[in-house]
């Protein structure tokens, strides 16, 4: 019997840290590291979830066959970091200190670090950022060809590229449809996918550095809280569109360069300046302060300026790497709405965004280019759920359970699914912890909190008493996905809650808690395939209501990463205003939870690095 | 690394090869050397990939 080919893909030290273990082409692990350190975006050698990923297969360092980096750190360092550093010296004194440091100790010794932190001495495989990216997507997309658009903050160079990916045809000349002449040459019967990179942007113009920099003006956290700046802009209108063209030159054809005398990233600790505020007119947000008309209306005019521009990127894209099917990735790709936009132009057939579109995905790409190039590997089928990480038997919960001295309830699987569904009628909102841990950054029904979509009052009281975050902040929906047609503007599928679309018109009083302030909701769907005990929830649910959706948001509190294992759930559970927890099969509810054991708010808060 | 130990390589070698190539940059009135600062007199801003290098997975480069 064959050795079977364990891949391990990693990315790690900027932000996002994550690993993915594939085994013979199937992803059977991913997480990222934050989930382990508590340490949101933790950008830290993913030792933790390597840690985990090899006890969940069984196997040993000795088992790995290959080891990937998600981008090639010698072009990072030795051109664009020092070539920047020359471009804007004698500025950047305090920039270049801290990029020294970090490049000097750690970054820039990659394969010693990996082969010291976990014993390894077998191949180490780079590829370039956005190759991961695209790997990424089109690598578990399971679509035969794809137009391919990656955008980012930044990579190496790149900061947006329109790739091609083929799984029929060689990748160095992706045109020519002659794959049985291909697969002989490789010596394989099966069609191998591979992406050809076609056109890139380069640093420092970045749509998603652009969207930083506004989202660090407007007083939230960089690499961290752009999502709350899509969240903000229904609530304002494009008043500074025009203002917003000065910072940035879009042509046609969807490129772009950024006016750079607007921005300090390049050479400063910050990553806009004076000529930002006088542009705009008022100085940056003070972090927590007070939101006022013109944030919103700042954060809208940024996110009709993205969706503009992505449009143009994606048509473009369409004309030099023409293909029915779409695939996205990079930070920017996490931008819903856009994605939406994108949708609903009819460009093309079909989009597939995978749910770790970030950096953290780019373990994933690694991964598959390592199984795609290097072991001629057969192509995935079509990613269709996200839980690939940690999963605790129903013994793991009681022992925790026990440990923590709280009181419990055990019920039977249909008994779980009876009392659950019955107890979120209302006003009631339930941590829900089941299976496998998500990969990517969405909660998507295994470690979720979740409540009734039908009565408002539960936006309010999740945002402000459970989650500790800011008012303004939409929660979105889980949609049974027979039912999506019957609610959303939407005509498929939408399992990794990367599209946002409208709740129709007469639904939109029926589902108040997730429909945002312009009758969006960013949806996710479900079916009994991917989650069988989420789906037979909301099922439930619609049996008893007549409503087929359901609230979730993440099973975390403001700045906390998404909770990971039984003690963690238990943690958040008593520390906030949650009116119940399942834990698996295992019910607890507040009000019977001892009077020493719950709400130190304070001090459990304090753990966490707002965002 | 010490922080004075840097400042020195900054005002030294770094600062003499800024010099340097800012003075060629200069001379040579190309504004875009760095792929920084263009605005403005280009039809498109999209570049080519470098092109790929067999075996290049292997590299860090």
């Amino acid at each position: 019997m064959n050795k079977p080919v364990y891949i391990l893909g990693l990315s790690c030290y900027y932000h996002d840290s994550a690993c993915v273990l594939i085994k013979d082409g199937e992803i059977i692990f991913a997480a990222q590291e934050e989930r382990y350190t508590r340490k949101k975006q933790d950008d830290s050698f993913p030792n933790e979830a390597i840690k985990a990923a090899f006890e969940y297969a069984g196997i040993t360092i000795e088992d790995i066959s290959a080891i990937g980096f998600y981008e090639k750190p010698f072009i990072k360092f030795f051109d664009r970091i020092l070539r920047t550093t020359f471009k804007v010296w004698p500025r950047g004194l305090m920039q270049y200190q801290y990029a020294m440091q970090d490049w000097m100790t750690k970054k820039l010794w990659i394969p010693q670090s990996i082969r010291k932190e976990l014993g390894y001495k077998g191949d180490i495989f780079f590829i370039p950022h956005h190759e991961s990216h695209a790997y990424s997507s089109f690598g578990v997309s399971g679509f035969d060809d794809a137009t391919i658009v990656t955008v980012d903050g930044v990579g190496e160079w790149a900061t947006a590229t329109i790739g091609y990916g083929c799984a029929e045809v060689p990748s160095a000349k992706c045109q020519v449809p002659n794959s049985e002449t291909w697969n002989l040459e490789l010596g394989t019967s099966k069609p191998v996918p591979s992406v050809k990179i076609l056109k890139e942007i380069h640093y420092p113009h970045s749509l998603g550095l652009l969207y930083s920099a506004i989202t660090y003006y407007l007083g939230f956290k960089v690499n961290s809280a752009e999502y709350k700046v899509m969240g903000l802009a229904p609530y304002g209108e494009p008043k500074y569109l025009e203002k917003m063209r000065e910072l940035i030159d879009v042509k046609e054809d969807g490129s772009f360069a950024l006016n750079m005398k607007y921005f300090t990233y390049e050479h400063g600790l910050r990553m806009t300046g004076r000529a930002i505020e006088k542009l705009l007119g008022q100085p940056r947000r003070k972090p927590e302060s007070d939101l006022e008309q013109f944030h919103k209306d700042i954060a809208r005019s940024l996110q009709d300026l993205t969706e503009e521009v992505m449009m143009k990127i994606v048509t473009y894209a369409k004309k030099i790497s023409p293909s029915d099917n779409l695939c996205l990735a990079g930070g920017v790709s996490l931008n819903c709405v856009a994605n939406g936009k994108i949708l609903r132009s009819g460009l093309f057939k079909n989009i597939y965004i995978q749910p770790a579109s970030g950096d953290a995905g780019g373990a994933l790409g690694v991964a598959l280019a390592i199984w795609y190039k290097q072991f001629n590997g057969a192509k995935l089928q079509q990613m269709n759920h996200s839980y690939f990480g940690d999963e605790f038997s129903d013994d793991e919960i009681e022992k925790c359970l026990q440990n923590a001295d709280v009181p419990f309830l055990k019920l039977s699987d249909e008994g779980l699914i009876d009392r659950a569904s019955t107890l979120m009628e209302g006003d009631n909102v339930i941590g829900w912890f089941q299976g496998r841990m998500e990969y990517g950054p969405r909660a998507l029904g295994n470690r979720s909190i979740i409540a009734d979509a039908r009565n408002k009052d539960n936006w309010k009281k999740v945002n402000l008493k459970i989650k500790f975050r800011e008012s303004f902040r939409p929660f979105a929906p889980t949609v049974l996905e027979e039912r999506i047609g019957d609610y959303f503007d939407l005509d498929r599928p939408t399992p990794f809650m990367l599209l946002v679309a409208d709740v129709h018109p007469d639904k939109r009083d029926e589902i108040p808690a997730v429909t945002h302030v312009d009758g969006s909701a960013r949806i996710q769907s479900i079916n009994r395939e991917q989650n069988e005990r989420y789906y037979d929830l909301i099922k439930a649910f619609e049996e008893k209501t007549g409503c087929g959706v359901i609230i979730n948001t993440s099973f975390n509190v403001r700045g906390e990463p998404i909770v990971r294992s039984p003690e963690d759930a238990l943690n958040c559970f008593l520390n906030t205003h949650m009116d119940y927890l399942v834990l698996g099969n295992y019910l607890l509810t507040k009000r019977d939870m001892p009077e020493d054991k719950v709400l130190k708010k304070k001090d459990y808060l304090e753990q966490f690095e707002l965002d | 690394m010490s922080f004075i130990i840097l400042t020195i390589l900054w005002l030294t070698l770094f600062g003499i090869y800024a010099i340097i190539i800012k003075t060629i940059s200069a001379i040579k009135k190309f504004p875009s050397l760095f792929g920084g600062g263009a605005r403005g007199g280009y039809n498109t801003y999209w570049v080519d990939p470098l092109s790929e290098v067999p075996n290049g997975m292997q590299d860090q480069f």
